[in-house]
């Protein structure tokens, strides 16, 4: 694509025009267009994509480069695979820039003679190809442990077997490895194949993220493990065949978090009929087994929680209480009340519906003369509060009892009776301090499902405008997830977390101050994350958002987290678009990006 | 003794101020000076009148052929590693077959990881030829620098912890600028007046010179967001800002949401340069001890120092020769938040402000005194010519 641009009159023209020239005759938005497309031929160059031999020439430059270069085998179970499948899938291993590599083929027992016969030839023409061909079908975990058995490698990677590598997969885990050789596993993101080889839905995933992998099944391929780690967790389960490289993710996360992503496409899944690339609805039992394995999992933390699957989307899975646990922490709400006494009247009107037991404790900061008579509220006033949120929320949290603090906008409204059991819920995962529900306009559209940092706006509410039924991009609506930020709207935080970090910052005069508060719980280790459940209505106005900007604040937070910005958002991949929280794909950048790969077929 | 400096930019800028000061007080010790810069030569004259031959780096060839010619021992010192400066210096050592000098006054690994957004360590990992393409000759390259400090005959730093970035362990030599105490004088009667422009006789005013660029950004933002909340929270703080801006940073908008409150002049004669500090009431250098500005000196820091007014500055480089409550104010995170703090002080505390400002004064006259520091580096090139190891390297 680069050559064909560089090639063509609109490229040769760019490099020699001044824009500036041309502002005078063109629109500002093809002015912006032609300032992309230089800079894309630019990156281009600096990248030295031009072409494949130069592409090789990088590789082995890379290579050479490595400190070491640890042997990494990868595991290839067949079962009835179609020969011109198997054949590519090969061929992308053996193609590999990477040198160091075994590839061990396990026939799963196909009595299939040809199948047979080309994976003898695959491994008898190259010495770093093995194979054993299982006389019986016992499932691909059975057979993946078969190939794990025949490993030498000190990493172990999985290959489905009508999948292929990118060429520069283990070139780029090799990589990771070197920079942190304390690594145990390294995942990075995929996209799909058709049987045309056609490439299509790239996955872009976040870093790890063990509280999303209760939800969805996100990491997938191309996973690398080390080979101790995974013959420490037991290999695969065949109780789980068909999700069975999910569920020994599960187990392998609870012996290490030394867990790396790398945000690059490394990995080709093929969508064939059948497989789950196809498709969420193409395998059966997994809408059992995932929940199943999720469980097991969260009984194994020692969490006080279960995993059901979700009522109508396929493939996530949602939390929900373990069956006659006994709850144990408490919630009290505070709330800073606005001007609008209206506001506040609805909110409590609708806390006090869900008839919530126990009764949460309710606590109401306002200035002098602010205060209402309704007895089951505790009303706080001080002449300070005024519009400084960040103090009222504070006075509020001095005042309250309960093991956790439920801070609230005057403009919510509670809908779900359950509201603060899920979100205690939520907060007793392990390592989790601070909880933000999905907040959702009237008319049913997302006002946000958590926070980013980093983009064009320093925090962004995430998936603002989307579906609240939908599924966000892979689940990302409908399961619980990290973030680096929650709002105050609604954020439910320990109480012992929130007086570790000092409580908000009260320099902030009227915002901010929540997403600088997460951030001080992630410097001490504590996460924040997004709970799909419960959802509460937002009732504000756009013109109520822009009145309430305040930039002043704005800059004390980038000022605050201004090394946290540069890094980005490492719940939210840096091939996303910044121009929003909506995980739209990223413009040039992602043409850059897909520049980077085969770009035939592409669409 | 012939000793050519290799300017990394043009010479009337940033350090090239130094570069000048270096070079009257090496020629007014017998060395034969030359001065190359970027661009026109006749810029230095804005600083003032050498006394030794300025030239561009486009006429160093002919200065070769000039110095072999007329035969002595020659040093080169290349002013920073950065890849314009490494090549004009190894193609002049090269042909005069003299050894070379490198002055490091930046982390230049730092300024190559935040212009390239990437680690040195990934960066160093690029294959060649896409290092050579990244596009720059103004700063590093991140495998030839190494060489080069490797095999210079000895290197000199504006701040000690910089040695860390010597390489190949060469015999090294603090160089710390000077300052010229009579110009910048405290009581001086300045051209310029609060009154010219518009500031209040109630105002307290901070006075900072200086490019924002990519590199300082943040710690930029800082100052400016300082300024703001202490207006917030009802001081009648004013900062002037003297040069050029390019804002940008993580959020280009939050510099522009606090910046209507700082009077931006733009760039100005740098003659004029003592008579708008001498409108301060105080000066900030912000930014944090990082990696960043623990090796470097920034060359207005001499300055303000001079000027007798309190200063605030990071608890590194030369803050660690400073003393907090006597001669400055020094900052630990270097954020707005503490920026604020430390102003605040000074507002509440005239005898504290007077007080820092004349130890600053003090410690000007003490530590910065050009023909001392001019002659402890002539010392040092002539070790350098003397050595043996020199004459190996060259």
């Amino acid at each position: 694509m680069l050559r064909r641009l560089r090639e063509s009159s609109l490229g040769r023209l760019l490099p020699f025009t001044d824009l500036r020239v041309l502002k005078s005759h063109l629109p500002p938005r093809v002015i912006g267009f032609l300032r992309r497309l230089r800079e894309l031929a630019r990156r281009g160059r600096n990248l030295d994509l031009q072409s494949p031999a130069a592409r090789r020439a990088a590789a082995q430059e890379a290579v050479a480069a490595l400190p070491s270069q640890p042997l990494i085998s990868l595991v290839l179970p067949t079962y009835k695979t179609e020969l011109r499948y198997l054949r590519e899938a090969v061929e992308s291993v053996r193609a590999q820039q990477y040198p160091e590599w075994e590839l061990v083929i396990v026939d799963d027992g196909s009595g299939e003679p040809k199948l047979s016969r080309e994976i003898e030839a695959l491994a008898a023409a190259d010495a770093r190809i093995k194979c054993e061909l299982l006389a019986e079908n016992g499932g691909i975990s059975a057979a993946s442990n078969a190939g794990l058995r025949l490993c030498t490698g000190e990493f172990v990677g999985f290959l489905d077997h009508d999948d292929k590598l990118t060429p520069n997969a283990l070139l780029a885990v090799a990589q990771a490895l070197a920079a942190d050789p304390e690594l145990d596993v390294v995942y990075s993101d995929s996209d799909k194949i058709t049987i045309a080889n056609v490439r299509a839905d790239p996955f872009l995933k976040p870093d790890w993220s063990p509280v999303y992998a209760l939800g969805a099944m996100y990491i997938g391929h191309l996973l690398v493990v080390r080979l101790a780690v995974a013959e420490a967790a037991g290999g695969f389960d065949s109780a789980y065949d068909t999700i069975q490289d999910f569920e020994f993710m599960l187990r392998v996360s609870e012996r290490t978090d030394r867990i790396h992503h790398i945000p690059q496409i490394l990995y080709h899944w093929r969508a064939i009929p059948g497989s789950i690339a196809a498709g969420t609805d193409q395998k059966s039992g997994v809408e059992v087994l995932q929940p199943q394995a999720v469980s097991a999992h969260l009984e194994r933390l020692g969490a006080a929680a279960r995993a059901i699957p979700h009522p109508t989307i396929p493939h996530r899975a949602v939390l929900a209480p373990t069956n006659g646990a006994a709850p144990t922490a408490t919630a009290s709400i505070v709330i800073a009340a606005g001007p609008a006494r209206r506001d506040l009247d609805r909110l409590l009107t609708s806390i006090f519906a869900q008839n919530s037991e126990p009764e949460p404790e309710v606590i109401v900061v306002a200035p002098p003369g602010g205060a209402g008579e309704d007895e089951r509220v505790k009303w706080v006033t001080d002449e300070g509060v005024g519009s400084n949120r960040a103090r009222a929320n504070n006075l509020g949290a001095a005042a309250a009892e309960g093991t956790h603090l439920l801070f609230l906008a005057p403009e919510l409204e509670v809908v779900d009776a359950d509201w603060i059991e899920q979100l205690l819920l939520h907060a007793s995962l392990p390592g989790v301090a601070a909880v933000g529900p999905m907040l959702v306009r009237p008319d049913n559209t997302v006002e946000q499902a958590g926070v980013a940092i980093g983009l064009r706006d320093p925090a962004a509410p995430m998936l603002a405008g989307g579906d609240a039924n939908g599924d966000g991009y892979y689940g990302s609506m409908p399961c619980a997830r990290e973030v680096s930020a929650l709002s105050s709207d609604c954020m439910l935080v320990s109480r012992e977390a929130f007086g570790s970090v000092g409580g908000f910052d009260e320099l902030y005069a009227s915002e901010y101050e929540d997403f600088d508060l997460c951030r001080r719980l992630a410097q001490r280790g504590l996460k924040a994350v997004y709970a799909p459940r419960p959802r509460l209505l937002i009732h504000r106005t756009d013109a109520a958002k822009l009145a309430a900007t305040d930039v002043v604040d704005r800059a004390l937070f980038v000022d605050n987290w201004y090394d946290d910005l540069l890094r980005g958002d490492p719940y939210f991949n840096p091939n996303f678009s910044r121009k929003a929280a909506d995980y739209a794909p990223a413009g040039w950048r992602n043409a850059i990006y897909r520049a980077a790969a085969p770009l035939k077929g592409i669409r | 003794m012939n000793l050519v400096f290799v300017y990394f930019g043009p010479l009337d800028v940033n350090s090239g101020i130094q570069a000048f000061h270096f070079g009257n007080e090496l020629t007014d010790l017998g060395w034969n000076v030359t001065l190359a810069g970027l661009g026109d030569p006749r810029r230095i004259e804005a600083v003032g009148q050498p006394k030794f031959e300025c030239i561009s780096h486009d006429d160093l060839d002919a200065k070769a052929k000039q110095l072999a010619g007329q035969g002595g021992e020659t040093i080169v010192c290349a002013w920073t590693p950065r890849e314009r400066v490494r090549k004009l210096t190894m193609k002049l050592v090269g042909e005069l077959r003299a050894p070379y000098t490198i002055h490091l006054e930046d982390n230049e690994d730092y300024l190559l990881e935040s212009g390239a957004k990437m680690t040195m360590a990934e960066l160093q990992r690029l294959p060649l030829r896409a290092q050579d393409r990244l596009g720059t000759t103004e700063l590093i390259h991140p495998t030839h620098y190494v060489e080069f400090l490797r095999g210079a005959a000895g290197v000199t730093v504006i701040t000690e912890e910089l040695n860390e970035f010597n390489f190949g362990e060469r015999p090294h030599h603090v160089a710390r600028p000077g300052i010229d105490t009579e110009r910048f004088d405290p009581d001086r009667t300045p051209s310029v007046t609060r009154e010219q422009l518009g500031l209040r006789p109630e105002d307290f005013v901070l006075v900072y010179h200086g490019t924002i660029h990519y590199a300082n950004q943040h710690e930029m933002l800082s100052l400016y967001l300082a300024v703001k909340l202490l207006q917030r929270r009802g001081h009648p703080v004013k900062l002037v800002r003297l040069g050029h801006s390019e804002f940008g940073g993580v959020d280009p908008r939050a510099f522009r949401g606090v910046s209507d409150g700082v009077l931006e002049l733009g760039r100005v004669d740098w003659q004029l340069m003592p008579d708008y500090l001498s409108l301060a009431d105080a000066f900030v250098q912000p930014g944090a001890a990082d990696d960043f500005n623990r090796y470097r000196l920034p060359s207005k820091l001499p300055e303000f120092l001079a000027m007798g007014r309190p200063v605030v500055l990071p608890d590194c480089n030369i803050g660690h020769d400073l003393t907090h409550g006597e001669n400055a104010l020094l900052l630990k995170q270097g954020n707005a938040v503490e920026i604020m703090a430390r102003i605040e002080e000074l507002i509440a505390d005239p005898a504290l402000a007077a007080r820092l400002g004349a130890g600053a004064r003090r410690f000007a006259l003490e530590q910065l005194s050009w023909p001392d520091n001019g002659a402890g580096l002539g010392d040092f090139y002539r070790g350098l010519i003397a050595s043996p190891a020199a004459s190996a390297t060259a």
